[in-house]
């Protein structure tokens, strides 16, 4: 059944969409993660022009988030004060970021460099989880028991000013890091159409030492706002988001996400880690060979912004 | 026959007039509007040559164009640098238009001579698309080129030699496509009677390709209320994930 979507100018099929949005979700509700860096990809490579598929894209993690955020909120998940830094700084990145996506677009370059950015991000991170998750595996098949790290702030961080209590988190940290953080996580959420949950969960854990049982919880609800000022700049400055096409993403989003909620539970912790590494290295992959191969025509063409 | 194809095509098309040279047509929508439904619009393009106008009409030609409204374009061009493909160096039509069909009873080259076609923009090759930096011949026809090839392959850019019917050298129609793509704005379907590379006469009808109905609500708010448009999708995306968070609870 095609729909025509308003702001995308294309007709695109509603089960399509739906479906899409299912099986991200799926993902998503099994990993935990937003799955933005799946969606955004997926959109671009059906034909949405990729400027609206990172703003949509930005639209429908918000949804995403606030129903995780509050799975967590209620069992006490979600450390406030810590959220409202990254928020800060998370304004301010994604402001930043959205201006930068302006200027990328109207060069040309915007396509370049969210390929770029998906290549570099998801290409390490997808790296190092796969390391982590069969070091794990092994290790459990040799029986060898694992005692985690005791948190090590190296002196540097000790010595940054600002420093601030977060009771939640146990932390007594400056807060100039998870401004910091919050802030380049914001400028990715801007450019590449994604939460930033597969940066900002390792940073809360390995630059922050944020305790792991309000991590998921506090970047969820930190994703909310970043992704709603993401949302709300591209509506401003290049009027990229369409909202048909969030609504139906983020339909078929919720009620996957249940279900991979609960296929999720059947999975042990390191393998669930290792099949999402694969994914994400998949994309990354993915990305780096629209890149490299040479494009079927070497000119393109897009209107004149702002005409 | 004749005669009575004639009367029912001005009982049924009231708006129907001759054009100052023998020549009349019309097109069996003037307004297309897209619905949420829209994937495209299939129009059927008919009219008449005039016998007894003075004209001495044998073995006629019609060429039919479609054009969409003239829009600024950029062209670019993508080089290997450090094993990627990087767009480099771009040229931009000011005034390209953004819809071209051409449909026409025998190839082009075999109606009239490319003077004549060019006057008239008829035919790819003929389109003028103007620049605003001077540039080589060989660089602006590369680019030039590279334009009609995208505008083909997105479906805007058409062209069909032999999709003209002429029944008995009086009446003729032929098929007009839009895509789901096709952009939005005034459009002008143009028919040229040729006779032995001679233009005999033309005839020209509007129409407009516009959103309607909640595709223009959407479109409207998200141009015009940029603002209120973003602060709409983060209260449906807050709220379509609060009754989802809160549903899955129970």
């Amino acid at each position: 059944m095609p729909l025509y979507l308003p702001i995308a100018e294309m007709s695109m099929n509603i089960f399509l969409l739906l479906g899409m949005g299912a099986a991200v979700g799926f993902l998503s509700g099994m990993f935990g993660v937003g799955g933005g860096f799946l969606m955004t990809p997926l959109l671009i490579f059906t034909g949405v022009p990729p400027a609206v598929a990172v703003a949509t894209e930005a639209n429908e993690i918000t949804a995403a988030s606030v129903s995780g955020a509050l799975a967590h909120w209620r069992r006490g998940g979600v450390d406030i004060k810590m959220g409202a830094v990254l928020i800060a700084g998370g304004a301010v990145g994604s402001f930043i970021g959205a201006q930068v996506f302006k200027i990328l677009r109207e060069l040309g370059q915007v396509d370049l460099v969210i390929s770029l950015a998906y290549v570099l991000f998801l290409g390490s991170v997808g790296a190092l989880m796969l390391k982590e998750s069969l070091t794990a595996i092994q290790r459990q098949r040799k029986g060898v028991v694992v005692v985690s790290k005791k948190r090590d702030h190296s002196g540097w961080i000790h010595r940054l000013p600002l420093k601030m209590r977060f009771r939640k988190s146990r932390l007594y940290i400056s807060a100039l890091l998870p401004l910091i953080i919050g802030c380049l996580v914001g400028f990715l959420s801007a450019i590449m159409g994604v939460g930033g949950g597969f940066i900002m969960v390792p940073a809360m854990i390995y630059i922050l030492g944020m305790p792991t049982n309000v991590v998921v919880g506090t970047s969820l609800f930190q994703i909310i706002f970043v992704t709603a000022s993401v949302t709300f700049l591209h509506s401003v400055n290049t009027q990229t988001v369409d909202i048909v096409m969030a609504v139906l993403l983020l339909t078929g989003a919720v009620i996957g996400a249940q279900i991979g909620a609960r296929a999720g539970l059947k999975l042990k912790g390191e393998q669930l880690r290792a099949i999402l590494a694969l994914i994400v290295l998949g994309v990354g992959v993915r990305m780096a060979y629209g890149l490299i191969v040479r494009p079927g025509d070497l000119y393109s063409i897009s209107p004149v912004l702002g005409s | 026959m004749m005669r009575c194809a004639f009367i029912l095509m001005f009982a049924l098309f009231p708006g129907l007039a001759w054009g100052q040279t023998g020549l009349v047509a019309d097109i069996s929508e003037r307004t297309i509007e897209i619905r949420y439904s829209f994937s495209g619009a299939h129009l059927l393009l008919f009219g008449a040559i005039k016998k007894d106008a003075g004209l001495d009409v044998e073995n006629p030609d019609i060429v039919v164009v479609v054009r969409g409204p003239a829009m600024p374009v950029v062209v670019r061009r993508k080089e290997r640098i450090a094993g990627i493909w990087v767009n480099m160096d771009s040229l931009t039509f000011i005034n390209a238009p953004g819809y071209y069909a051409v449909a026409s009873t025998r190839p082009l080259d075999e109606i009239a001579d490319r003077r004549t076609l060019r006057t008239h923009e008829i035919g790819f090759n003929n389109i003028q698309l103007a620049i605003q930096t001077a540039l080589d011949a060989e660089e602006y026809n590369a680019f030039r080129s590279a334009f009609i090839r995208n505008k083909g392959a997105e479906g805007l850019f058409f062209s069909s030699t032999a999709n003209v019917t002429l029944a008995e050298d009086v009446l003729f129609r032929t098929d007009v496509e839009l895509p789901a793509n096709v952009p939005v704005g005034s459009y002008a379907a143009d028919v040229y009677l040729f006779q032995d590379g001679q233009l005999l006469g033309s005839h020209s009808t509007d129409l407009v390709v516009d959103k309607s109905g909640f595709e223009r609500a959407v479109y409207d708010l998200a141009h015009m209320r940029p603002a209120l448009y973003g602060l709409l999708a983060i209260f449906i995306a807050v709220a379509a994930g609060w009754t989802a968070g809160t549903l899955a609870r129970h």
